[in-house]
């Protein structure tokens, strides 16, 4: 299945080349490609790793994201996958995407999420984000992944461009009216217990209003966490953030 | 290649070849091509001039690169095609986005009071159209210099298509236009087995 990334990068140099190592190094699936969308700091990122790129400004987000899914047509993908800087796609995760796909789906993206809280002095902690059973159900953070199918249906009108925030639940309407056929990969504490077999990790900051937090279920620890579905994340995580500091 | 046995059409003969033309953007064969070419427009816009550099969309037929350039925010547009039917469809296709002043004009790209417009714009796009004009190095001669320039020129020809050259390989393309553009990207955009386009972008010297 040819998939191809598109990743909006904004002024986070040091964080996007550390997410397009792991992605490119430890993904199941290889992206058939995966294009940055970004300014000055990501270029030599980018193209260092071998990336595409795209120099479009970060406002309106959706314009720019826009500029990446069309030009995703170069490679007739099967699909698209929609990366921030910071998404950190377990491969699990991606096998999971690809095997939802081949049987049909043509949305398939995650309902929540994992932050990697890094404060000055105090050890990195790991939060899961999940929203509120009453909210609109619209998948949230990196790695959504659109089908071409959906896509042609839509002619590759996906992103409102004037929209500066909320674009998950712009998308998420439109793929629903266009009677996309959504498959949610992880309601990870709803449906496979607190502690999600397939997580994705897609803020490094502490989030100013969160959803939802949970605890991380018998996971042990932040760093035993980490390796276990991000191998090679810790040292990402202070290559990127030098400061991090882990628990032990 | 020149193909000498085509002569280029008349606005008439456009009026009349409306066919294709007046599918939707989102069925248009040429979607995939006017989606490479908004990255390209959109590159250069937002790195040199801001979004308010007026776009000049020579050749812009029923309104359909319009039509996504509106859709993506763009709004400092101004359209030219010599058919007055497909000026019509134009303004009727993009009725519903709020631009100021007309934004569609009839007229031939070679009056000089239709060429008075580009000296207020900075970004043209020439999309399937260079292929349709005998004078095409003249047509780019009467841009302001340092104005930056998106084409497309097709890899085929026929009795139906109004063409009067064709194009084997990009370089071919890059040869052609380069004497006039400081080309910057150049690309291959296939939209069926037989047929593409090659797009370019360069900078008027």
């Amino acid at each position: 299945m040819n998939i191809v990334g598109i990743m909006a990068a904004h002024q986070r140099p040091e964080i996007t080349r550390e997410t397009l190592r792991l992605l490119k190094e430890r993904q199941a699936l290889p992206f058939h490609e995966i294009i940055v969308m970004g300014g000055p700091e990501e270029q030599a990122v980018a193209q260092s790793a071998g990336c595409e790129f795209l120099r479009v400004p970060n406002e309106p987000l959706g314009r720019k994201y826009q500029c990446g899914l069309f030009w995703s047509r170069i490679y007739n993908p099967d699909a698209v996958t929609v990366l921030g800087s910071d998404a950190w796609l377990s491969p699990e995760w991606l096998k999971e995407s690809s095997r939802l796909l081949r049987e049909g789906a043509e949305c398939v993206g995650s309902l929540d999420w994992h932050t990697c809280c890094v404060k000055p002095g105090r050890p990195v902690e790991i939060l899961h984000h999940q929203y509120h059973p009453e909210a609109r159900k619209d998948f949230a953070g990196g790695g959504r992944t659109y089908a071409a199918s959906l896509l042609d249906r839509m002619g590759w009108d996906l992103f409102p461009p004037a929209a500066p925030r909320n674009l998950d639940h712009y998308c998420m309407e439109r793929v629903r009216r266009a009677a996309g056929k959504v498959a949610p990969l992880s309601d990870q504490a709803a449906v496979m217990g607190i502690k999600g077999p397939w997580p994705t990790l897609n803020h490094f900051e502490k989030l100013k209003k969160s959803p939802r937090l949970v605890d991380l279920g018998g996971i042990s620890s932040p760093s035993t966490w980490m390796d276990q579905w991000f191998p090679g994340g810790r040292k990402a995580l202070l290559r990127a953030v030098p400061q991090a500091v882990w628990e032990n | 290649m020149e193909l000498p046995q085509y002569t280029e059409w008349l606005s008439t003969q456009y009026d009349a070849a409306i066919y294709r033309s007046k599918k939707p953007l989102t069925e248009s064969p040429w979607l995939k091509l006017y989606c490479f070419a908004l990255v390209l427009v959109a590159e250069r816009l937002d790195q040199t001039a801001g979004n308010g550099a007026r776009i000049c969309d020579l050749g812009c037929g029923t309104g359909r690169f319009a039509h996504l350039l509106f859709q993506c925010g763009y709004r400092d547009y101004v359209g030219i095609d010599f058919s007055k039917k497909r000026i019509q469809m134009a303004n009727a296709y993009n009725r519903r986005f709020d631009v100021e002043g007309p934004k569609f004009i009839q007229g031939n790209l070679f009056d000089p009071r239709v060429q008075a417009v580009f000296g207020e714009c900075r970004l043209f796009a020439a999309l399937e159209v260079l292929e349709h004009v005998k004078e095409d190095l003249n047509l780019l001669r009467a841009l302001p210099a340092g104005a930056t320039v998106v084409a497309s020129v097709p890899n085929y020809a026929g009795p139906k298509s109004g063409h009067v050259r064709r194009f084997d390989t990009l370089e071919d393309v890059v040869l052609r236009y380069g004497g006039i553009l400081e080309v910057d990207r150049a690309m291959l955009c296939n939209l069926n087995r037989e047929k593409r386009f090659y797009l370019i972008r360069g900078v008027t010297i």
